[in-house]
């Protein structure tokens, strides 16, 4: 495939005589698309439109982003083939460009892809057999601050919501610990001491530490009370392996310096 | 609870979540935060300063 450089309109900036006058009226575009023939299909199509101006094209992920900084624009359309995860390349366009809308052309209705898009900020998703009519109306609604989606895509979007609605709250993904590292953490929540973990493992204090600071890692957690806490709150030992505890009246003593809990009825805080 | 108080407070750990056949519990110190009243329930925020796991 040829390598075209970001490109941009010669006639950027310069209304035509009885078209918009450049005060915001007209709507600029960035067409981003491997193909030369459907970015051509795409001016041809703005071409006959008053109020839609095609200000830069680009063909690959680099040259878009690139194009997305050089011109002011206020839509992009992108089509999703232009990255391996056009769901990512979204993010940083949006990261990038973060006034910029963004429509991405999809080969076929997918809906995963649609709802990923779509959390990640699309403004609109067409599939790349859309009348040219309705895409015009797409980049005007676009324009406006409207989404636009066809009406599978609404469905799988609203479908989404009230699945994610009846879902419980912890949408935290689950964290995965191998059985030593739960038994490790067993033992931590326990209060029991590295070394005592070591010889509860059967192993050097130093392997226990390697395996903590992977825990946290893992985790997110910072010390032995946050990792108490997000057991608590997670459940990640759930039908792991027990640990006996070791008679011992107290220990695992610690400050917790910066660690927050939210107490809710302090009445029943002992 | 003014923001500021010092407060002492347990946290218990179920056993089944701690993978131990008891429950464990935390004694924490530390220090209120934030205050708040909301639908007849009233919570705290607490920075825990001070905490210790209690052994049986």
């Amino acid at each position: 495939m040829a390598s075209i450089p970001v490109t941009v309109e010669s006639n950027l900036g310069q209304p035509r005589e009885g078209e918009a006058n450049g005060d915001g009226r007209f709507i600029r575009v960035i067409v981003a698309d491997t193909q030369a023939i459907f970015r051509a299909g795409l001016r041809k199509i703005f071409a006959l439109e008053d109020d839609i101006r095609v200000v830069g094209q680009s063909e690959t992920m680099a040259q878009t982003l690139s194009a997305a900084k050089k011109f002011s624009a206020d839509i992009l359309i992108l089509e999703s083939a232009l990255s391996s995860n056009p769901a990512e390349a979204l993010s940083e366009l949006l990261r990038q460009s973060p006034g910029l809308r963004v429509v991405v052309v999809t080969p076929q209705p997918d809906e995963e892809l649609t709802l990923d898009l779509f959390r990640r900020g699309a403004h609109g998703i067409v599939s790349r057999e859309v009348e040219p009519e309705l895409l015009v109306d797409c980049l005007r609604k676009v324009a406006e601050g409207e989404p636009w989606l066809d009406s599978k895509g609404i469905r799988w979007v609203l479908e989404a919501y009230r699945t994610q609605a009846t879902r419980p709250s912890s949408s935290r993904p689950k964290v995965q610990l191998t059985p030593k590292e739960s038994l490790i953490v067993s033992c931590v929540t326990q209060g029991m001491k590295n070394k005592e973990i070591a010889q509860r493992v059967g192993t050097t204090e130093q392997v226990v530490k390697n395996y903590l600071r992977k825990v946290y890692d893992k985790l997110g957690v910072a010390d032995r009370l946050e990792l108490a806490l997000f057991c608590l709150h997670n459940r990640v030992l759930e039908s792991s392996p027990k640990a006996p505890v070791v008679p011992q009246p107290s220990s695992g003593n610690g400050s917790a310096p910066g660690v927050s809990a939210i107490v809710q009825d302090p009445k029943t805080v002992s | 609870m003014p923001v500021g108080s010092l407060v002492d407070f347990t946290i218990s750990l179920p056993a089944d979540v701690v993978g131990a056949t008891s429950d464990v519990q935390l004694d924490c110190r530390g220090r209120v935060v934030r205050s708040f009243e909301e639908d007849g329930r009233r919570g705290v925020g607490v920075v825990i300063d001070e905490y210790r796991f209690e052994r049986r």
